[in-house]
């Protein structure tokens, strides 16, 4: 079945044909949020969100418009509230605490080279997590689509509404801002 | 090329973005430079994990939990529209009761005007209760 047919049918209240959009696109969806939470339930709870959100918009969904491109849309935005509301809370449970990205990426790398040094996936993870917080919001957006989702920069351009060139730019800016962020952890190892 | 240059470039080197003539340099440059090979492993290892993260899946569960949370929603909405149902109708009754108090007060206080203010026939005509043979009655015996 289409999506265009799955969606009328969601419009008309069919629980089973959401059940086969859920899992048609439930993996895609998670592995955008995860690109952006860097963190297995958050990223299943965007999930939810997601497609819960769609259940409660099913009568307005245009049938013109293409779910992915919604689905990507929606998930991006929510993955990223929830990476703002963490780092949030960080802030407000620990008193005195500077909100500095710089900070926070030393004091973590600093903490897991002394804990655990051999661990180098714990600290590639944690380095990588704290690179990509440390991008602005689309570069994010389009280095995540076309990693994590291993979209072509035509598809990410229609998510993102930019052009082409943009995209490109935003994804070489990506790359760049995250190898220097990188690098500089490497150096403190 | 030097260090500082190469070590810009070796997230595209990684990627394979390069062109023919600067990825020749740089992997000529990597052979003989151990920082430079270093970084190089920490970058190639970083976007490794990166390919190794994409190829995850959801909780195996979610639909059942997607599902089970919109059933639990229109539970909630049924409820909801069963209470606004029942608050809409306990206004009502409360309207047309509270009107009813006011419409007997507004009978009540004019009543006891008319009684003090009646003082002729045309005043008294101006009323709805009036009882003309009682009028006449009243005056012709006084």
């Amino acid at each position: 079945m289409t999506d265009k047919e799955l969606i009328e049918k969601i419009r008309n209240d069919n629980e089973r044909a959401f059940a086969e959009i859920i899992d048609k696109y439930k993996d895609a969806c998670f592995r955008v949020a995860y690109g952006i939470v860097q963190d297995k339930h958050t990223a299943d709870d965007v999930v939810q969100d997601v497609f819960v959100k769609f259940w409660q918009i099913r009568k307005d969904f245009e049938l013109t418009s293409k779910f992915t491109t919604w689905m990507y849309r929606v998930a991006t935005n929510m993955a990223l509230n929830k990476v703002r509301k963490e780092k949030r809370s960080k802030v407000f449970s620990s008193f005195g605490f500077d909100d500095d990205n710089d900070n926070e990426f030393e004091n973590k790398l600093t903490h897991n080279a002394e804990a655990d040094n051999n661990d180098r996936n714990e600290y590639i993870k944690t380095a990588l997590k704290t690179a990509l917080n440390t991008l602005p919001k689309k570069q994010r957006i389009a280095f995540v689509l076309n990693k994590y989702e291993k979209m072509s920069y035509k598809e990410i351009a229609e998510v993102m509404e930019l052009s082409l060139s943009s995209v490109e730019s935003l994804i070489h800016r990506a790359k760049k801002g995250l190898q220097k962020k990188l690098l500089n952890t490497y150096k403190n190892i | 090329m030097n260090c500082k240059e190469v070590q810009n470039n070796l997230i595209f080197y990684v990627d394979n973005e390069l062109d023919d003539v600067k990825k020749k340099i740089i992997g000529e440059h990597l052979q003989s430079c151990e920082v430079c090979r270093e970084k190089y492993e920490f970058l190639k290892n970083t976007m490794s994990f990166i390919e190794e993260q994409s190829q995850q899946k959801a909780n195996p569960f979610v639909t059942t939990r997607i599902l089970a949370e919109i059933k639990q929603e229109k539970r909630q909405s049924y409820w909801a529209k069963v209470l606004n149902t029942v608050a809409i109708a306990a206004m009502l009754v409360i309207a047309v009761f509270a009107g009813k108090l006011a419409a007997d007060f507004y009978i009540y206080k004019n009543q006891n005007t008319a009684i003090t203010s009646i003082e002729t026939q045309d005043d008294l005509e101006q009323y709805v209760f009036y009882d003309i043979q009682s009028f006449d009655y009243y005056y012709l015996n006084e």
